[in-house]
């Protein structure tokens, strides 16, 4: 990738949904905000090389996308009547204070407009707010890339069609969008914390994830799922400097510096549960716990391991999933040892067989049981996308 | 029967409050309520995100934390006397160096309901610098006098607290807990009253208290509520 490739694509990624935000807000129009974005993103690409990137490149390209909107408003010729429309929208807006005063937390919420299936919800708000690619989206929903930039452009069209974008969502509206807004923000700290490709570390997203979790437990401070997802991502993001040593590799937990982690992220995260519990929480707010558990272990010997195995527990009965089993089973090995977590692996392997965290956590359990690992390690290699991920499983196949 | 509040001061700098005294804290919160004495009770932001506002000579001076011994969190509790507050006080269990103040209140209101609503909530803490309990009471009056009409329609609740000799300070020594008379006034500056405002920022929350008389006369802790 060249220099200025690169700064490009910082700028998708850290400040589209910005961008696009402000955009959006001028035009109402989602696909033609998209477009202009990815407009001024071209003429970016074309002509830094030759002048030289401006000092204040987020700007430039607002600029750029901004005067493309004007053009394509032009040649439509409504000009007048669009004006009109967005005084009226401001005015709007300067009264209703109690709805979102965020125009990214805005956008989130008609990205998931109810009218939109769930998966687009999602996709959408991914490409819009975190800047990911369509081949990103595709591999985050495990579907052909096609698939995936087919379902985009329907749901923007839905999005413009219907009007939804000049829906400002109310107080109980709001309630109801909430769990999509909620899986969004919750990929987007996954995508933060481990990336579907390269980069391990994709630190501006946990930031993201960590700004947006904050933001709504201000608009809806007594829903208990929304603190539940900010504890989460507090802990996360808490742990982030450990996640990988110097050359990238990742840490697993048990070999982390824990005095490195951010004891005020931590603190953060406790007092988000404690509400969410008070609240009466649900999924996010047991995944937190989960969290909770080791991030208050000052070291790995200390992990509270019965705990740990009766928030999986509780987690299960909530909803049961083969990845949440796969990690109940790592805690029962380290309470009952490693055959005892082997025996809740096996029924496991055929809704997993395509995830190699399933087979790099068997391998550790084979190994430590003092059996061969081989055969397991390779399965994760061959299926694992992340380098970083990657050159941990080889060194674990050389040792 | 009187208000009284009982504040934990938060440890100078150090953000890391356990996951035990956290857990304490909480059931100490459901104890009270469970014996209907608990009017309100909030814990505060890191005062490392705080800041303190003093306006001398027509400037404004901001000061950011960490602050040393301030106000971590508190329980607002009703009681027939400073005694039977202590005693209330006394049941949750204070690790080794921390210290909770007893204090009655004067006169004011709680909005115990204040964080279940939208947007951001800042606690003001009003400070009084005097040289005795008279001179700082005689400060704390003037400030009472001078601000009547100081807040606007972002305010939520608010109190004012008698002079500190009327209170009572818990501390820990070497794990045995202790009761004595105070806090004294010897060289720190005295919370005599706490209030509440609901807005969008700290910016906003420091905007608004450099032009008041609290910050003129004496000085302003601000903040955040913590939604806990």
């Amino acid at each position: 990738m060249t220099e200025v490739a690169a700064i490009v694509d910082r700028l998708l990624r850290e400040e589209g949904s910005r961008v696009i935000a402000g955009l959006y807000r001028s035009c109402r129009s989602l696909a033609l905000a998209e477009d202009a974005f990815q407009e001024a993103l071209a003429v970016a690409l074309a002509r830094w090389p030759q002048t030289g990137v401006p000092e204040n490149p987020a700007g430039w390209v607002t600029t750029v996308a901004k005067n493309h909107l004007l053009q394509a408003r032009r040649h439509e010729g409504v000009a007048a009547e669009k004006a009109a429309l967005l005084k009226e929208d401001e005015a709007v807006e300067a009264a209703n204070v109690e709805a979102v005063t965020d125009d990214q937390l805005r956008l989130i919420f008609t990205c998931c407009h109810p009218a939109l299936a769930q998966e687009a919800q999602v996709a959408l708000s991914l490409k819009i707010l975190a800047g990911f690619s369509v081949g990103e989206l595709a591999r985050a929903f495990v579907v052909p890339e096609a698939t995936m930039a087919q379902r985009l452009v329907r749901a923007k069209r839905q999005v413009d069609d219907e009007g939804l974008a000049l829906a400002v969502p109310g107080r109980r509206e709001l309630s109801e969008r909430l769990p999509a807004v909620l899986a969004v923000v919750y990929l987007v700290l996954n995508e933060g914390h481990t990336g579907s490709q390269g980069e391990l570390l994709r630190a501006e997203l946990l930031r993201e994830s960590l700004r947006l979790a904050r933001l709504l437990t201000e608009l809806l401070p007594t829903e208990a799922e929304v603190f539940g997802l900010a504890a989460l991502v507090a802990f996360t993001a808490a742990r982030a400097a450990t996640r990988t040593d110097e050359s990238g590799r990742p840490m697993l937990l048990a070999e982390q510096d824990r005095t490195r982690w951010d004891g005020a992220l931590i603190l953060e995260g406790l007092v988000a549960l404690q509400r969410a519990q008070r609240l009466g929480g649900s999924s996010y707010t047991l995944q937190a716990e989960l969290a909770s558990w080791h991030c208050t272990a000052a070291r790995w010997e200390d992990t509270p391991w019965r705990r740990v195995l009766g928030t999986y527990d509780r987690l299960l009965a909530l909803s049961p999933s083969p990845v949440v089993a796969l990690n109940r089973a790592v805690a029962l090995a380290m309470l009952d040892g490693p055959d005892a977590g082997l025996v809740a692996l096996a029924p496991l392997e055929g809704a997993l067989s395509r995830y190699h965290l399933f087979y790099a956590t068997r391998a550790d359990l084979l190994r430590r049981a003092g059996r061969s690992d081989r055969a397991d390690l390779e399965r994760a290699l061959e299926l694992a996308t992340n380098d970083a991920e990657r050159a941990l499983l080889r060194e674990r196949m050389k040792s | 029967m009187s208000d009284f509040l009982i504040l934990s001061t938060e440890k100078a700098a150090a953000p890391a409050a356990s996951r035990e005294a956290l857990e304490a804290a909480r059931r100490f919160s459901e104890d009270l309520g469970a014996r209907g004495v608990l009017l309100d009770a909030e814990r505060l932001r890191p005062s490392r995100e705080g800041k303190r506002v003093v306006h001398r000579e027509g400037t404004a001076r901001v000061t950011t934390g960490p602050f040393a011994d301030t106000l971590g969190a508190y329980w607002a509790v009703r009681a027939g006397s400073v005694d039977e507050a202590v005693a209330l006080a006394q049941r949750l269990p204070l690790a080794p160096g921390e210290r909770l103040e007893v204090r009655p209140v004067m006169k004011g209101q709680f909005e115990p309901g204040k964080m279940d609503k939208v947007g951001r909530v800042f606690a003001f803490g009003v400070l009084g610098n005097a040289p005795d309990e008279r001179a700082w009471v005689r400060l704390m009056d003037r400030i009472d006098d001078e601000t009547g009409d100081e807040f606007g329609p972002d305010f939520i609740a608010g109190l004012r607290l008698e002079a500190p000799a009327t209170g009572r300070c818990l501390v820990n020594q070497r794990g045995a807990p202790v009761v004595l008379d105070g806090p004294f006034l010897e060289s720190k500056e005295v919370i005599g009253g706490l209030f509440f405002m609901r807005l969008p920022s700290m910016d906003a929350a420091v905007a608004w208290a450099s032009k008041t008389r609290f910050a003129a006369l004496g000085a302003a802790e601000i903040r955040e509520v913590w939604r806990s």
